[in-house]
């Protein structure tokens, strides 16, 4: 079975010429990706600047609250956005600036080599063909015209592949006759019909139960050491990408805040968001057991029309410095030290708040913090960082 | 309304400057960071003025609403506005020339003064039979839908016949059979007194069926629920705390009756069973003319209809923009 | 399926029986059968069709009075609910009497009446739903673009005419003005009946039928088409923002096969039903198409028979109306069944 979905890579007719795919160069690469819409209230910024890349055969996890700009800067890179969102910047996929590319040649791109496996697949089926009817026409779009039966046989193989029992009977039902964990299985499955090389997963477990939850994680983790895919995972749950994801990028009100590796995330957090974020897991061993209640960020997210001047997260910030500088000045990404892979951070703190661990926030640890006069010593880390935003993944971290 | 254009205007430069965005911004308006909040608030719109300003925004509506008022005043006095007597002496139709602008019909009467009798008659029994029938329907919808019961039951029964059995055809059978006769209580009376009752009679349902919906969802809110906890009666929980909140839909819906009723009478009266001279409506005017169709005098027909195309299609103008400006979410499209 | 449509025949019945009885009932109430004879010397007359329709019954006396002297025959009212019992006990043997008025009996006047109609409504419908559905698809795709204005005016000019207003102009131009203009010396379009008097040969004889069809199709037509696509744009447009048709697209089919495919098959869910509650307009506005049409239909027996005071005819078409209107339902929730399985027909 594994071996005919990997035998013959599918080649669509007529798609541009890709570059090879070569390890140590990254497969995708966001550049400065901006999105806006025009609405009654003003120009709202859903992504404000956002650059990664994403390499071969790894996990990219973009973290953030609903309304950060995770999902809309990935539907951008799916070309998904409606005509009335105005697109800026660059996304270089194996050579090609897909924002300068004919709509005619996206769409070859589109759920060929680059597809996307949507939160709440209830709503992201369709609710009047059967789910083999779905994944056939996601095989027949892109790999050349097969029979009927072949095609049928594809689509079993791939269910089977999440791991949907029974799977020459469940290819023949309707979504709604599938439970909620099978549904995102269908749902991945189609995505994968075609070997893409990258899978974009926007929140894939959201909606499920926890176990649940863990099951499609795990048949994420097995098509990608099958299919060799790069897998860029959305979600707003840091455990997720926790226990999937190689790097990770934190973003927040449409911008990147923080992007390491994930070790090196989870050990020295640096931005006070990301450390509030990971404060407020909650935790099975006993380090956080200073106080009952988990930690919750105060306030809201702010409004992507009218954000707040200098570092978009000062309003809710318990270590900022008011309002100099971070009512006033907002923050680039800097590198900073690191252990465990590249590290790059936009907050004005972001020496000091090497200090702060998580566990620290549920006491009431901000104001305990030292104003430190001058950074000058850093400087000289920080010059190139914005340049090789995002490298390599170092393998010493994993 | 001043106060909008500034806001828009401080909206739109402070895009510009994201950096440094003016602490009088409309906070109320849009969820902000905590610091700008409180600073420089714009009084507290109510419903009214909210359903004002988006009624406003909607030209076509406003324009509707224009026209119609300076027309239902322009026919509701014939003396000053009619070029003509009612009654000429009798001649041959002749086309719309210098004397008579819109021609003569086969009586030798003045086309536009018989149209702006007409359509006083077809706009003053599209408002009656909207206005009867809204209040009738309101009455029993609330009733229907907060208590349920027999008036439910009652109510659900005889509008489910109406979705059977075509309306025009009931209406119809009751216009003949009751014209010309002594009726109970009312006595004999004019045909365009019994079309605007039957026809309210049909039309009150379609408005009751509305209401009872909404008190039906109304009644399980909370704030309904606080005033039954506060000890409210049921008679002012229903005309105090939910009617309001159904203005919205009732008032859409009753122009939306307003257009169905004008074009309900005039074509009964087109068919002949509806306005009777002396009386003229737009419909009885087009009936009169049918004959003259195909021929040289077919601008009989052409006029009333232009004139009750206009009107039907400014009140539902009117209507969509009611609707819009009551319930923005309807109109995303 | 077969259950479902059992059932659903078998709930039809009491459905019917309360229409039955309220429509009776009502139309005793406006129109008196009996009135025509309210000027007749010969009260026998009265008396006999008094007791054929179950209004009067027995006994009766018969005497002779006045000068000169005339013979009557005075019977007793039956109540109404006798007099409902005894015209459904008829109605449902098929037994609906006889028309005064055509003195032919009610069902053969119905029968060749029906098959007119039901040209006019099934060509009415399958064109109203081709078209709106065009329109509104076209509309929803191409949202805010000078077609979809336009079409959406027009729409509004459609819901705010009346149909027969639409007729006589149709009638003006395409039955008379046309033909001069294109100096011809018989009517493009036809005006009057479905078919010609001259036999034609198949291929004459379908434009014959076209020619006599298309004004009385777009008279009856012209409203439902402006209200269908004016429902389908919307639903289209609400189709086009859910989320499976994103997944559609992030799949790389082909935009037509994302509109076409997948959102069209959800947008004409909604449709079906609106579709079928506009049957009973339908037949309302058959009365006036096949008036100015002069087409021996439904409406055109309807009306002749309510101004002529035949309740005898009036009572079944009511019926028959309301039956064809439930099957029509019945039909509609079988299409929606087959269009959405989440809907089981059970």
């Amino acid at each position: 079975m594994a071996s005919e979905l990997t035998a013959e890579k599918p080649k669509d007719a007529a798609l541009p010429p890709l570059d090879p795919i070569r390890a140590g160069e990254p497969l995708l690469s966001v550049r400065d990706l901006r999105v806006q819409f025009k609405t009654d209230d003003g120009l709202l910024k859903a992504v404000d600047g956002v650059s990664y890349d994403v390499y071969p055969n790894e996990v990219v996890g973009i973290v953030g609250e609903s309304g950060s700009g995770k999902s809309v800067s990935s539907l951008a890179v799916m070309g998904l956005l409606p005509k009335s969102a105005k697109v800026t910047g660059e996304i270089i996929f194996r050579g090609h600036d897909l924002l300068n590319m004919p709509e005619s040649d996206r769409r070859k791109l589109r759920g060929g080599r680059i597809a996307m496996v949507f939160q709440d697949a209830l709503a992201a089926l369709n609710p009047v063909f059967t789910v083999g009817d779905q994944i056939g026409e996601a095989i027949g779009a892109h790999q050349p015209p097969m029979a009927k039966s072949a095609k049928r046989k594809l689509a079993v193989d791939l269910l089977d592949l999440v791991g949907i029992p029974n799977p020459s009977a469940r290819i023949d039902q309707f979504p709604h006759e599938f439970s909620g964990g099978m549904r995102q299985r269908a749902m991945i499955a189609m995505s994968i019909a075609n070997e893409p090389d990258v899978l974009i997963a926007d929140e894939p477990t959201t909606a499920l139960d926890v176990t649940i939850q863990a099951q499609v994680l795990e048949v994420l983790e097995r098509i990608q050491d099958r299919t060799n895919s790069a897998i860029v995972l959305i979600t707003h749950d840091l455990g997720v990408v926790a226990g999937v994801a190689d790097r990770v990028m934190v973003m927040y009100a449409g911008r990147p805040v923080e992007m390491s590796t994930v070790d090196e995330i989870f050990y020295h957090p640096r931005h006070p968001y990301t450390i509030g974020l990971m404060a407020s897991l909650p935790r099975l061993d006993d380090r956080g057991s200073k106080s009952e209640r988990l930690y919750r960020i105060k306030g809201q997210p702010p409004s992507l029309i009218f954000v707040p001047p200098g570092c978009p997260f000062n309003p809710r910030c318990e270590f900022a410095l008011l309002p100099e500088p971070c009512a006033t000045v907002r923050p680039d990404l800097e590198l900073v030290e690191h252990t465990y892979g590249r590290h790059i951070v936009a907050c004005h703190r972001r020496h000091e708040m090497a200090k702060i661990h998580p566990d620290e926030l549920h006491a009431d640890a901000g104001a305990e913090l030292e104003v430190v006069e001058d950074a000058a010593a850093v400087s000289a880390v920080e010059a190139s960082a914005l340049d090789e935003l995002s490298a390599p993944v170092p393998e010493e971290g994993t | 309304m001043k106060t909008e254009g500034e806001m828009n205007l401080s909206g739109a430069t402070t895009e510009d400057k994201v950096v440094t965005a003016a602490p009088d911004l409309p906070a109320s308006e849009i969820s902000l960071a905590p610091l700008q909040a409180g600073a420089n608030e714009p009084p507290a719109r109510s419903q009214w003025n909210l359903f004002l300003r988006r009624f406003r925004r909607h030209k076509l509506a406003v324009g509707s609403l224009i026209v119609l008022v300076l027309l239902y005043l322009a026919v509701s006095f014939p003396n000053l506005t009619a070029p003509y007597p009612r009654h000429l002496p009798l001649s041959l139709p002749k086309g719309p020339n210098g004397k008579h602008w819109l021609g003569t019909d086969d009586l030798g009467n003045d086309q536009l003064t018989l149209m702006i009798y007409a359509a006083h008659l077809s706009m003053t029994i599209g408002l009656l039979v909207a206005i009867i029938s809204t209040v009738i329907g309101t009455f029993v919808g609330a009733l229907a839908g907060y208590f349920g019961g027999w008036v439910d039951q009652v109510l659900m029964r005889i509008t489910d016949l109406f979705l059977v059995v075509p309306a025009l055809a009931i209406i119809a059978v009751a216009q003949v059979g009751l014209s010309n006769k002594s009726l109970p209580v009312v006595g004999k009376i004019s045909s365009g007194t019994l079309i605007v009752g039957i026809v309210a009679i049909v039309f009150w349902m379609y408005i009751a069926r509305v209401v009872r919906g909404l008190f039906l969802s109304l009644k399980e809110k909370e704030f309904i629920e606080a005033a039954r906890a506060s000890g409210a009666s049921s008679w002012r929980i229903m005309f105090r705390h939910i009617l309001p909140n159904t203005i919205g839909p009732i008032v859409v819906n009753t122009t939306l009756i307003v257009a169905q009723a004008i074009l309900l009478e005039s074509t009964l009266s087109f068919l002949g069973l509806g306005i009777k001279p002396p009386a003229v409506s737009l419909g009885s005017m087009m009936s009169d003319a049918e004959q003259w169709v195909g021929t040289h005098n077919a601008y009989l027909i052409y006029f009333p209809g232009l004139l009750l195309l206009v009107i039907v299609l400014c009140v539902n103008f009117l209507g969509d923009g009611l609707r819009d400006a009551f319930d923005p979410q309807s109109s995303k499209h | 399926m077969l259950t479902f449509i059992v059932r659903r025949v078998a709930y039809s019945i009491p459905v019917l029986l309360v229409a039955s009885l309220l429509v009776f009932v009502f139309v005793r109430a406006t129109n008196d059968p009996l009135a025509r004879y309210a000027q007749s010397r010969d009260l026998t007359l009265r008396a006999r069709e008094g007791l054929s329709q179950g209004i009067l019954e027995q006994p009766c006396r018969t005497f002779t009075a006045g000068s000169p002297p005339t013979k009557a025959e005075t019977c007793t009212k039956a109540p109404v609910l006798k007099q409902y019992w005894y015209w459904l006990s008829h109605f449902v043997q098929g037994k609906l009497g006889q028309s005064f008025v055509t003195n032919r009996a009610v069902s053969a006047d119905i029968r060749s009446s029906f098959g007119n109609t039901l040209q006019l409504l099934i060509w009415g419908v399958l064109l109203s739903a081709l078209l709106a559905i065009g329109i509104g698809v076209f509309s929803a795709v191409r949202q805010y673009s000078i077609p979809d204005y336009l079409f959406t005016g027009l729409s509004f000019v459609g819901l705010s005419m009346p149909p027969f207003w639409f007729g006589l102009i149709a009638i003006d131009f395409f039955s008379s003005r046309l033909s001069s203009i294109l100096h011809k010396n018989y009517p493009i379009f036809y005006s009057i009946g479905l078919h010609g008097i001259h036999k034609a040969g198949l291929i004459a004889g379908i434009g014959d039928y076209a020619r006599h069809l298309a004004l009385p199709v777009a008279t009856l037509c012209v409203q439902i088409v402006a209200e269908w696509s004016r429902y389908q744009r919307s639903s289209m447009l609400d189709v086009m923002s859910a989320d499976y048709i994103r997944t559609a697209t992030a799949k790389g089919l082909p935009r037509r096969r994302v509109i076409f495919k997948h959102a069209l098959r959800n947008a004409l869910i909604p449709l079906v039903t609106v579709m079928a509650l506009d049957i009973g307009g339908l037949f309302g506005g058959l009365v006036v198409t096949e008036a100015i049409f002069s087409i021996h239909g439904m409406g055109a027996l309807f009306l002749n028979a309510l101004n002529n005071g035949d309740t005898q005819t009036i009572l079944p078409w009511l019926m028959i109306t309301a039956t064809f209107v439930i099957l029509f339902n019945l039909l509609a929730d079988v299409i929606y069944g087959a269009l959405d399985p989440r809907i089981r027909l059970t």
